[in-house]
């Protein structure tokens, strides 16, 4: 009895103050996922990686849209591993309550670029700006990219078959 | 603030257990949530608040309506977890309702895979009316 009376003293009082004291993460912890809204852009690497589709990509109109439902992740930061341009990023924030669903969403529209054969949306803006400066980089001009795969592909084609004539 | 206690009644709807330890640590003297007056009570008729884990699998969706209408008014249910919020990673599954609120009304999300201790005594701190709600929806448009 007297020793675990001594060792309650000797260890004094471990509970946390939190709610009344905010809460340090550890480093490394995974918290809330984020997407950088000035850097991603909008290949959908994440969305393919999300176990559990919390980010989804739609098009129409126009416009890209990734969304990032809260909701839904299981914080396995598989989107912060692929993002080719690290606009992914986990943070330390888990104070996630919220009484509307609407507010766990995060929802970035990006503009994309029509095809100049086909005249179909193919891509975003920031996807072909990133390509052309990864392909200078590597030592290969480019002018604009305004293709869609199909369309250069059919393009290419149709070059060889000339050559081969 | 509401001073009065709030009695908690844990119902586990199919989950993995992740985020049943995690009310298991709420509990621990480490968290203490008894500070906020927080009480784990054996039946749905004593409490005022429910926490919910788990996607509801198609066999418990009954239960999960029928110990909701157990719990006394005013009641608040609380869905803890990525599963109870939406399904999480078992959102299309043929066996499971996709989330609390399908089942029945959620007041609180608590989002995690599971929750940190600390994340479940926000929620209720929210409810108590000590802490804010931080989150908020972002939207950008290029």
């Amino acid at each position: 009895m007297r020793r675990v009376l001594k060792a309650a003293v000797e260890t004094g009082v471990v509970t946390r103050p939190y709610p009344f004291v905010p809460s340090e993460v550890p480093p490394g912890f995974r918290g809330r996922p984020r997407i950088d809204f000035d850097n991603c852009i909008g290949c959908g690497a994440c969305a393919s990686a999300c176990p559990p589709n919390a980010i989804t990509i739609e098009e129409g109109d126009g416009f890209r849209r990734i969304s990032l439902f809260l909701g839904r992740c299981n914080f396995c930061a598989r989107c912060e591993e692929v993002c080719p341009v690290k606009a992914v990023k986990m943070t330390g924030e888990f104070e996630l309550s919220s009484n509307n669903k609407e507010d766990l969403c995060q929802i970035l529209e990006l503009k994309m670029v029509r095809c100049s054969v086909c005249g179909r949306f193919f891509a975003t803006e920031r996807e072909l700006k990133r390509a052309k400066e990864e392909l200078e980089k590597k030592g290969i001009r480019v002018e604009e990219i305004v293709m869609c795969p199909e369309c250069r592909e059919r393009a290419s084609a149709n070059l060889e078959s000339l050559a081969r004539r | 603030m509401d001073r009065r206690s709030i009695w908690i009644f844990h119902l586990n709807t199919g989950s993995c257990n992740g985020c049943d330890i995690e009310i298991l640590d709420v509990l621990t003297p480490f968290h203490d949530v008894e500070r906020l007056g927080a009480k784990l009570v054996g039946s749905p008729r004593h409490a005022d608040v429910m926490l919910v884990t788990g996607p509801v699998t198609v066999k418990t969706a009954e239960a999960v309506r029928r110990a909701y209408e157990a719990v006394p008014h005013p009641k608040a249910v609380v869905a803890i977890g990525s599963c109870a919020c939406s399904g999480g990673i078992f959102y299309d599954s043929y066996s499971t309702k996709g989330g609390v609120d399908n089942v029945i009304p959620v007041d609180i999300y608590v989002p995690g895979c599971p929750p940190r201790p600390e994340a479940i005594i926000h929620a209720l701190a929210v409810m108590k009316g000590i802490a804010e709600m931080k989150v908020r929806r972002e939207a950008y448009r290029e």
